[in-house]
């Protein structure tokens, strides 16, 4: 019984060894800039093109897999202070797009990590991270064509909602191309702006997920982990549907929310 | 006297480079500097209001002739097989004849292509939505949409950009935005302007009520007009106004009206629910009240655009009235949703005949004959 666990392991072993060696991920061989937060996939072998996720038996491809985060801030002494995102390709100061998807077969189109405009010192005195996972209102809702990058990233416009998706998850079962799954998650239910609706009342579902997570002098050094098989947990990828929003009511889409809600799908490692 | 002559010298080049700048300006002025594009005229007959035009994207002749020409262009779909005109025929009044359209990668979409005639007075967009309040935002539903795909814009914006890089194209981006380099926003932009010159109001019935033509309208079409006017069809109440759908920006904000409506199409589980892959405006809102709406389209060239409904699901403009008569499908089952203007009604034959007539009176033939000749 023993021998066939080992088999499978030791080849995961090994190609994870070798990515290490070939450097699929640079980030901590150069070092690691001051604020910088490094996410992690955990449950995903990410040296594989495409990258492979296992849910008990069976593996799925990760085809795209994205989200938005906004709102960083960080706790000192008690109290709450906005921090920014230093501005990149993959960052405004209040908005961060991670996209693992691409780590392997296009590096430069992927980003797995976020880079907060503070100092180290700083960050060692704070005692929580806080971030929303999705995009304020009326930047979700502002024409995205004419924004800056990586709010114009068409491949999370949900243009029939009118917005961004705030997290992308569309995975194909490995060996079956055919046989795909998506999880595409936004606000939905969004009423027009109006100047007399304050926007948090603009939308029926927001489907915005607040994180606070504990930060420690030594979280300095620490990764985020991020757990897609928590995101999915208990939906059975063969059975069920996809969930682009045609229903927030109906399954998966209400387990899907209550995992994201409820399950620690970003924590530190 | 040496220090007086380098300050000199100095000077005299400061000068120069002045000279120069101010020359480069003049060439640059002279030579780069595009005419400002021309506001466009709308030439509407019989004193019809002319559409609201966002700030942001004014219209002129310049962005309407490009974007007519993207229109028909398959440069805009991702492998260059499909142009807006191939689910949008000119002869079709822009809809299509088939059920539903298919996409570039032969993706097949739920609904049935809407005419584009007078979309510049709607008050909303799309068969079913609330929260589009512009042409510019509709257009990215059609061109990024991946599920299904339609145009294929998403993650191809480059090949698509490098194809408009050609040709005329770098003229026509110029004359309409002053920058001959495309970009996706002076697209959708373009395409705006274009969707939104599509103006049709020169119908027979047009020219029998505002050019007040007795002759305009035959006397089957004129019992046909009563019969739509009137509290016996109840037609009016949905496809009232001057474009002949309550969702238009005048009558909209005049009265306030609900433009969305269950006609009752469908009635899935004995309670009003539509078929979960279209729901109508509830997939947009989900509010349960939002069951099986749609939006009432123009009726301008509506014998020229079928099949009908949402789906396509009826045939001919005969089958839609029948449709209507009934009460809708399964008009004796309870349906919660259904519109209380769908109560069905009992019209003669001659009746009938004389409603399909007075329908193929708001037939627009210059304005058809105008841009299937642009076409082509």
């Amino acid at each position: 019984m023993k021998m066939p666990f080992r088999m499978s392991v030791m080849p995961s072993l090994l190609l994870a060894v070798l990515v290490s060696i070939t450097g699929c991920d640079v980030v901590n061989l150069k070092g690691r800039q001051p604020g910088e937060i490094p996410f992690k996939l955990v449950g995903v072998d990410t040296g594989a093109c495409p990258m492979i996720m296992s849910i008990g038996q069976q593996r799925w491809n990760v085809d795209y897999f994205g989200f938005y985060l906004s709102k960083p801030e960080i706790r000192i002494d008690g109290k709450w202070q906005r921090v920014k995102f230093k501005q990149t390709q993959w960052q405004t100061p209040n908005e961060a797009l991670l996209k693992f998807h691409n780590k392997c077969s296009n590096p430069e189109d992927a980003n797995s990590k976020i880079v907060l405009d503070v100092s180290e010192e700083l960050l060692k005195l704070s005692t929580n991270l806080r971030f929303t996972m999705g995009l304020p209102f009326d930047v979700n809702h502002a024409n995205p064509l004419t924004q800056p990058s990586p709010l114009n990233d068409s491949t999370m416009f949900w243009s029939w909602q009118n917005g961004h998706k705030f997290l992308r998850l569309d995975v194909s079962k490995s060996g079956e191309a055919a046989r795909k799954w998506s999880y595409h998650l936004g606000s939905v239910g969004c009423n027009s702006e109006s100047a007399v609706r304050p926007p948090e009342k603009s939308c029926a579902f927001t489907n915005r997920v607040e994180f606070i997570l504990p930060m420690t002098q030594l979280d300095t050094d620490l990764d985020l982990e991020v757990s897609v098989s928590n995101i999915v947990a208990q939906v059975d990828l063969n059975e069920a549907p996809s969930c682009m929003f045609e229903s927030p009511e109906t399954e998966p889409c209400k387990k899907l929310i209550q995992n994201l809600v409820h399950r620690p799908w970003i924590k530190w490692q | 006297m040496a220090v007086k002559v380098v300050i000199t010298r100095i000077k005299t080049q400061m000068l120069n480079t002045r000279v120069i700048f101010c020359s480069l300006f003049i060439i640059v002025g002279g030579s780069a500097c595009s005419k400002a594009p021309t506001p466009y005229a709308w030439n509407l007959p019989y004193d019809i209001p002319a559409p609201t035009v966002p700030a942001d994207n004014p219209i002129t002749v310049e962005s309407v002739k490009l974007g007519e020409t993207l229109f028909f262009d398959t440069a805009l779909s991702a492998d260059n097989t499909i142009s807006c005109s191939s689910c949008h025929h000119p002869e079709n009044a822009f809809a299509e004849p088939k059920p539903v359209s298919v996409g570039a990668r032969g993706d097949k979409l739920n609904r049935n292509a809407l005419a584009l005639v007078n979309v510049a007075y709607n008050a909303s967009f799309t068969w079913a939505h609330n929260n589009l309040d512009s042409i510019e935002k509709q257009l990215l539903i059609p061109l990024f949409n991946e599920h299904p795909v339609e145009m294929g814009v998403t993650g191809n914006e480059g090949v698509i950009l490098t194809r408009l890089e050609q040709g005329d194209y770098p003229a026509l981006f110029k004359a309409a935005y002053g920058d001959e380099t495309p970009n996706v926003n002076n697209i959708v932009k373009a395409l705006a302007s274009y969707v939104r010159s599509l103006v049709s109001f020169n119908s027979a019935f047009d020219a029998y009520a505002y050019g007040q033509d007795d002759g305009a309208l035959t006397p089957q079409q004129l019992e046909g007009l009563n019969l739509f006017f009137s509290e016996r069809t109840e037609c009016f109440h949905c496809h009232g106004g001057v474009n002949f759908t309550q969702s238009s920006k005048h009558s909209f904000q005049a009265f306030g009206v609900q433009p969305f409506h269950n006609t009752g199409l469908y009635n899935e589980d004995g309670a009003g629910s539509y078929p979960v892959s279209d729901m109508g405006l509830y997939s947009v809102t989900f509010n349960k009240q939002d069951m099986g709406k749609f939006r009432a389209p123009t009726l301008r060239n509506i014998a020229l655009t079928a099949p009908y409904m949402h789906d396509g699901s009826i045939a001919t403009l005969n089958d839609v009235i029948e449709f209507y008569a009934r009460g809708g499908n399964k008009a004796e089952t309870p349906n919660p949703y259904r519109s209380p203007f769908i109560k069905g009604f009992t019209l003669s034959e001659e009746e009938k005949t004389a409603l399909v007539a007075f329908l193929q009176s708001l037939t627009d033939e210059e304005f058809i004959e105008k841009h299937v000749s642009h076409k082509n």
